[in-house]
């Protein structure tokens, strides 16, 4: 926790440690916090939010009033008020790959002419060398949110993200990193080679098989990021439990976990067993 | 008053008792003259019950019977009622069958024709090889052969006749070679075992909507993955594929066995159990 001033009416402003643009509990003004958006904290790129608040809360009305089983309140007007807007901090990379490959592989054919059976076996060489780019590989840059919720919600579209600029915040919450660049990095370089390797094997195809002879991948980083990706996030809690909901702020992907009204359950699931039983016994009595 | 009493009603019955005999003496004597064992036994062939036959037609459809069913080793047997006593024409037919103790030998073979004018129905009840002999397909060309006769005009003598000519095409034909015999499903009821079931079946199925929808509302999470081909650009300088080598190898390919096919439906004997607990074959129609 630390205390910040609101610029326009000058009242404190508490935040988590890792928060860098936020609201004032006062006038609600947006609060930049400019110490957590510069230096190494600088953000190169931005995804801006595209799915607005209302098509964000649009989607979680149709999605929660397709399960019955939720209690009323989870979707109340006043639950919908805590849909938040969200910058995630990501780390972003572009990578070059040099590929040299080399294979021997075989296109085998078979057919029947009365009662023989032929096979027709052909040797191919197979030969690829030149440069693959892989470009936007990115991960989540913060511990503290969930992943598996965040994760969800993805893919982006890494295409549209833009140089990074400070009015881009404003009217939304955001996040700066605390997971370090020399943790990400490893990840992202053994994903990079992965991506390069698939997109060397799919230029091979049509052959029964393929055996490697040569296969060197020699990968340099070409971009480092730091990037924010948005996302719409509300939290609700219910005996005593904590359920998040998110939607990409981007393409509008939803994931979330629904509380359960037991009540609501427990009756229909009764009700399903009585009709179940009912039609068992009729069976029972006419039909086997 | 008592002793005298006593013993009048000696005497009388004593008379009573001889006279009995006496009947039944001239009955034995009655038979003995005109043949009277194979007549007995042709006459239980033919039970006009209804009285729509004459007793000239009766004699000779029960000789008729009797030499075709002799030929066979089981008993056709020809019955008329007007009266089914509330059964169904089959379980009237099964139970008569079964009651005066018709058939030949341990499984009581024999075939029984029934004219119900109380259920309008024509029913053929058959027992032992009888089933085996008219299978259901039979029993429903010997109904035709029936009912092609004019049944359905009242002509009961041409029908039973078409029964004893049709049946005995068939005897002749022998056993189909297809000839299986299947059980009837019985009627339903509601068994314990199928009520326990019953209850396992809603238990489980309300249960498992429970936890299913706890499930579905926990949420599945599907990662988004990373769209590797929008976000790369390969440039290849080599890309080669070269032909280097090419042959040709051959075998020669196993024989396909053949295999049986399913088994047609034209030789199947229905059968089901009757009140007296046998098992008789059958099949009828209403006329």
């Amino acid at each position: 926790m630390a205390g910040y001033v609101c610029d326009s009416c000058g009242a404190e402003v508490v935040t988590e440690a890792t928060t860098s643009a936020t609201f004032c509990f006062y006038c609600h003004n947006p609060v930049l916090i400019t110490s957590r958006l510069t230096g190494q904290f600088q953000p190169h790129k931005i995804i801006p939010f595209q799915y607005d608040r209302d098509k964000a809360i649009a989607t979680f009305r149709k999605w929660a009033k397709s399960h019955r089983f939720v209690p009323h309140s989870f979707y109340s007007s006043s639950q919908l008020e805590k849909m938040t807007g969200l910058y995630l901090p990501y780390w972003m990379a572009d990578y070059d790959a040099k590929v040299d490959f080399q294979a021997q592989a075989v296109v085998r054919r078979v057919w029947v002419s009365g009662n023989t059976e032929f096979t027709e076996h052909k040797d191919f060489a197979i030969a690829r060398q030149g440069n693959i780019e892989v470009d936007h590989i990115h991960e989540l840059a913060h511990g503290k949110i969930d992943r598996t919720l965040i994760e969800a919600i993805a893919p982006f579209d890494e295409a549209q993200t833009t140089d990074f600029n400070l009015s881009y915040l404003s009217g939304f919450f955001a996040e700066k990193f605390d997971i370090e660049r020399s943790i990400v990095e490893p990840m992202l370089e053994s994903r990079a080679r992965d991506y390069a390797s698939s997109l060397l094997r799919e230029s091979i195809s049509g052959y029964s098989e393929v055996h490697e002879q040569k296969n060197q991948v020699d990968l340099a980083l070409k971009n480092w990021f730091y990037a924010l990706f948005p996302a719409w996030v509300m939290t609700y809690r219910y005996h005593g439990k904590t359920y998040i909901y998110a939607i990409n702020g981007q393409t509008g992907k939803a994931y979330g976990e629904l509380p359960v009204s037991n009540q609501r359950l427990g009756v229909a699931s009764a009700i399903l067993a009585a009709i179940i039983l009912v039609l068992a016994i009729l069976g029972g009595l006419w039909l086997w | 008053m008592v002793s005298v009493g006593w013993v009048a009603k000696t005497v009388q019955g004593s008379q009573a008792k001889t006279r009995r005999w006496l009947f039944m003496g001239l009955i034995i004597v009655f038979f003995l003259v005109f043949g009277g064992a194979p007549l007995l036994a042709e006459s239980r062939l033919v039970v006009d019950q209804a009285g729509i036959f004459s007793a000239a037609e009766a004699s000779a459809m029960a000789e008729q019977a009797a030499r075709i069913g002799g030929a066979y080793g089981l008993e056709l047997v020809i019955v008329t009622t007007d009266d089914a006593e509330g059964k169904s024409a089959r379980d009237y037919a099964d139970d008569f069958y079964d009651q005066n103790s018709y058939g030949v030998g341990a499984d009581k073979s024999g075939i029984l024709f029934l004219l119900d004018l109380d259920n309008r129905e024509a029913y053929i009840s058959t027992a032992g090889s009888g089933i085996r002999y008219l299978t259901d397909q039979r029993i429903e060309e010997v109904l035709d052969a029936v009912f092609a006769s004019g049944l359905a005009d009242g002509n009961y003598v041409a029908a039973s006749r078409a029964f004893l000519s049709a049946t005995e095409d068939f005897l002749a034909q022998g056993i189909p070679a297809d000839q299986y015999t299947v059980e009837e499903q019985g009627p339903n009821t509601l068994t314990a075992p199928e009520g326990l079931a019953g209850l396992a079946v809603s238990g489980v199925s309300g249960l498992g909507f429970a936890l299913l929808n706890k499930r579905r509302y926990k949420g599945t999470p599907r990662p988004g993955i990373f769209d590797y081909h929008r976000n790369s650009l390969v440039s290849m300088g080599v890309v080669a594929d070269n032909l280097v080598n090419s042959r040709v190898t051959s075998r020669p390919l196993p024989r396909p066995q053949s295999t049986g096919g399913p088994r047609s439906g034209s030789g199947r004997s229905t059968i089901h159990r009757s009140s007296g607990g046998g098992f008789h074959g059958g099949g009828g129609r209403k006329f």
